[in-house]
């Protein structure tokens, strides 16, 4: 009988989310970015919430455009919302559920988009439809979209600040996150700050690609708040196949030492086009983060014989039960002043690097558990999972 | 505020033995050898004496006759032990111990060598062992002989010289476990574990393994910090069997770690709460040893300990109550409360 781990959080999942190729990259990017977000404040249990942003509006189309088909937007169309707050003067608003987006050239009253000409997709516009200004990317300096999300679960002052502030690369993006004081100021052409706050991403890949894609979202948040994963996957014809090419790991440590204060760890993995997921990644280097009294890098430990790491030492089940291995996952810094093993991770494991994917891992494969398909095995990576087959692409 | 592991077991000590030297070097590693027996026999629960041969006479208990055995060829003293040739006159003892889980888990230990600086090791996971004589070693279907892995007779702690030894044994309160070392003139001499191991593989029947090791004078195994990666962890010192595919096992020690133990990676307590760190000991079966690798389970009560900034043998740690844990080479064992660790 096989042996599965026991869970220690409760999970609530958003997964399979597919996002479908605009033939723009700018604009599927925009859409990823907002699915992503999204999908974070949307969970039930202890959602993330939006502490400040700018051109980062999150309203809904009020009752005076409904049933109004967005054909009829043509440059001179008005869209009436319930906010246009924080909302550039001219710029763009995306429709998620209609997958359209639309120019607009003013606002007006603070719950009007006007001149508004529909530049991609079709339907009907409904009452409470999620309508989202589209973010621009701009250097610091200029004009571009920023936004503050908050996640009590983690800390009573924990947020995450993204930022389109990397030059006109709609690929890359700027993210850091603080601890416990939270970030204030910025303005329309600058990022907030906070004193705590922590680089993860800096002019970096997030995992979008440079040329317009269809993509597959899947976000995953304990119910308590304080571990929240999302992976960003695509398909990639040849031997890579399906990869996950984003990952975002903001998650409290499991048996924190003494001395970490606020024992979060962030890490955003991104590539255009390439697994992230990988024992180099996440085993090897350090790309994780946190922070005690200033900044340290985390590297995932696993089991290894001197230095050899399991998952790769023998790429086959036990011999003798049959079964694949689940690892588990410890925190590890190097940096001065913050040495030593200082934690692990909650529900996440080591899966088996796989002989048909011997850097990435396999993607997407299923294990039962309690239920059909409980877990999940991207890349070098063993998830919790909703028991649904997971669709890469 | 310190944090120290939860022992898994409760254990029984007899540490702290001190042997001192006797007249001849013969006699010294007679007396040692006879001493390590004497005290896995004297644990309650412990091991059990089935059968044996003091070079002139020899008895075996039948599989499953009641023991111990006490009657001709039983060890006595040192003198009991002697040393010969295979075909030849010479002792020989079998132990039982059946916590270990198999129906007749034995070892047997051989001075079938020229020399008295070694014996031999075999163990049998469930069948027991039959037969032997003063010239012959009793025999198991299941038999695996235990010496780093290869035919050279095995250390049990002499330095083949006239000194004085420090014995040291724990045994957990179910039988379960087994630990002796033997350290001399200040240095780690040898270290027999016995044990069935935590969390073991499903479908391995008789889950013990048995690991030997020793002193090398030029690497100097589980003195130095040289341990990390060529004691435990590069060598197969440590065996195991599987009934059901009537295979026998040898197992790489595992360890947590960014590309190495994380006790190798820095050594020095952590910077955020000022503790040196312990992590568990797997146990790993190499794909060379076909039919049964992977990760078969790990050590009950063993921890890696950090190898610096270079601590003095027998490194003691405070616990719950003083002295509750010893850092042996690179490995952290529970302990007994005593202020030091004996090393003769």
């Amino acid at each position: 009988m096989a042996d599965f781990p026991q869970l220690v959080k409760t999970w609530q999942f958003n997964v399979n989310q597919l996002l479908v190729e605009t033939n723009a990259q700018l604009t599927d990017a925009r859409f990823m970015l907002w699915a992503l977000i999204d999908s974070l404040l949307g969970f039930t249990s202890n959602p993330w919430t939006i502490s400040s942003s700018n051109n980062m509006v999150n309203t809904t189309v009020a009752s005076g455009s409904n049933n109004v088909n967005i054909n009829t937007f043509t440059g001179s169309g008005v869209l009436n919302v319930q906010s246009t707050s924080g909302a550039a003067s001219s710029g763009s608003v995306l429709i998620p559920s209609l997958k359209a987006i639309i120019s607009y050239t003013g606002i007006s009253g603070g719950n009007q988009f006007t001149g508004c000409t529909t530049t991609y997709g079709s339907g009907v516009l409904q009452t409470s439809q999620v309508v989202h200004t589209a973010p621009v990317w701009a250097s610091s300096g200029t004009a571009h979209s920023w936004i503050v999300l908050s996640q009590t679960g983690i800390s009573s002052s924990f947020q995450l600040l993204i930022a389109c502030s990397s030059g006109t690369t709609s690929y890359d993006l700027n993210v850091w996150f603080s601890p416990s004081i939270g970030f204030s100021g910025g303005s329309t052409t600058v990022d907030p700050t906070a004193s705590d706050s922590t680089p993860i991403l800096t002019n970096g890949n997030w995992g979008v690609q440079s040329s317009a894609y269809q993509y597959k979202l899947h976000a995953m948040q304990s119910t308590d708040g304080t571990c929240t994963r999302v992976l960003i996957t695509q398909y990639q014809a040849g031997s890579s196949g399906c990869v996950c090419s984003g990952f975002l790991s903001i998650e409290n440590a499991e048996n924190p030492v003494p001395g970490w204060t606020y024992p979060v760890h962030v890490m955003w993995l991104g590539s255009t086009s390439s697994p992230v997921l990988t024992v180099n990644t996440l085993y090897q280097n350090f790309n994780a983060y946190s922070r005690a009294t200033a900044n340290f890098t985390l590297i995932w430990t696993g089991e290894n014989i001197n230095g050899t790491f399991l998952p790769t030492f023998f790429l086959a089940p036990n011999d003798l039960s049959g079964e694949w291995m689940c690892m588990p996952i410890g925190l590890w810094s190097s940096t001065v002043g913050s040495r030593g093993r200082h934690g692990s991770l909650y529900d996440i494991w080591w899966g088996i690097n796989d002989n048909a994917y011997p850097i990435a891992g396999p993607q997407g494969v299923p294990f039962i558990g309690a239920n059909g398909n409980t877990f999940v095995q991207v890349g070098a990576l063993v998830f919790p999972w909703n028991s649904t087959t997971m669709q890469l692409s | 505020m310190p944090i120290y592991p939860t022992l898994d077991k409760t254990w029984n000590f007899n540490v702290n033995q001190a042997l001192s030297a006797q007249g001849t070097t013969l006699a010294c590693n007679q007396n040692l050898l006879y001493q390590i027996i004497n005290t896995l026999t004297t644990f309650s629960p412990g091991w059990q004496v089935r059968g044996a041969s003091d070079s002139t006479h020899f008895g075996i208990l039948a599989l499953s006759a009641a023991g111990p055995y006490t009657g001709t060829g039983a060890w006595t003293s040192g003198s009991s032990c002697v040393w010969g040739t295979p075909t030849t006159a010479h002792s020989w003892i079998v132990l039982r111990n059946t916590a270990l889980g198999g129906t007749y888990s034995e070892i047997l230990i051989s001075c079938d060598s020229s020399g008295s600086g070694g014996i031999f090791m075999w163990m049998s996971p469930g069948s027991g062992f039959t037969g032997g004589s003063t010239t012959s070693d009793p025999t198991a279907s299941d038999q695996f002989q235990l010496n780093a892995g290869g035919s050279s007779n095995l250390s049990y702690g002499s330095q083949n010289a006239k000194v004085a030894y420090a014995l040291h044994a724990m045994m957990s309160s179910d039988g379960q476990c087994t630990r002796v070392w033997v350290y001399s003139t200040g240095t780690f001499q040898s270290i027999w574990i016995i044990d069935q191991l935590k969390n073991y593989s499903t479908g391995w029947t008789t889950p013990w393994v048995v690991h030997t090791d020793y002193l090398l004078p030029t690497t100097g195994y589980w003195s130095t910090t040289t341990a990390y990666t060529f004691g435990c962890v590069n060598n197969l010192n440590s065996g195991g069997y599987e009934v059901t595919n009537l295979a026998t096992q040898q197992f790489l020690w595992t360890g947590e770690g960014p590309n190495n133990l994380v006790t190798l990676a820095y050594n020095a307590p952590n910077d955020l709460n000022s503790l040196y760190p312990m992590t568990p000991i797997g146990l790993y079966a190499p794909s060379s040893t076909s039919p049964l690798r992977g990760r078969h389970g790990m050590w009950y009560d063993m921890w890696w300990g950090c190898a610096g900034p270079p601590f003095p043998a027998g490194q003691l740690y405070a616990g719950a109550s003083a002295h509750a844990f010893v850092q042996i080479g690179p490995i952290i064992f529970p302990w007994d409360g005593s202020a030091t660790m004996n090393q003769s």
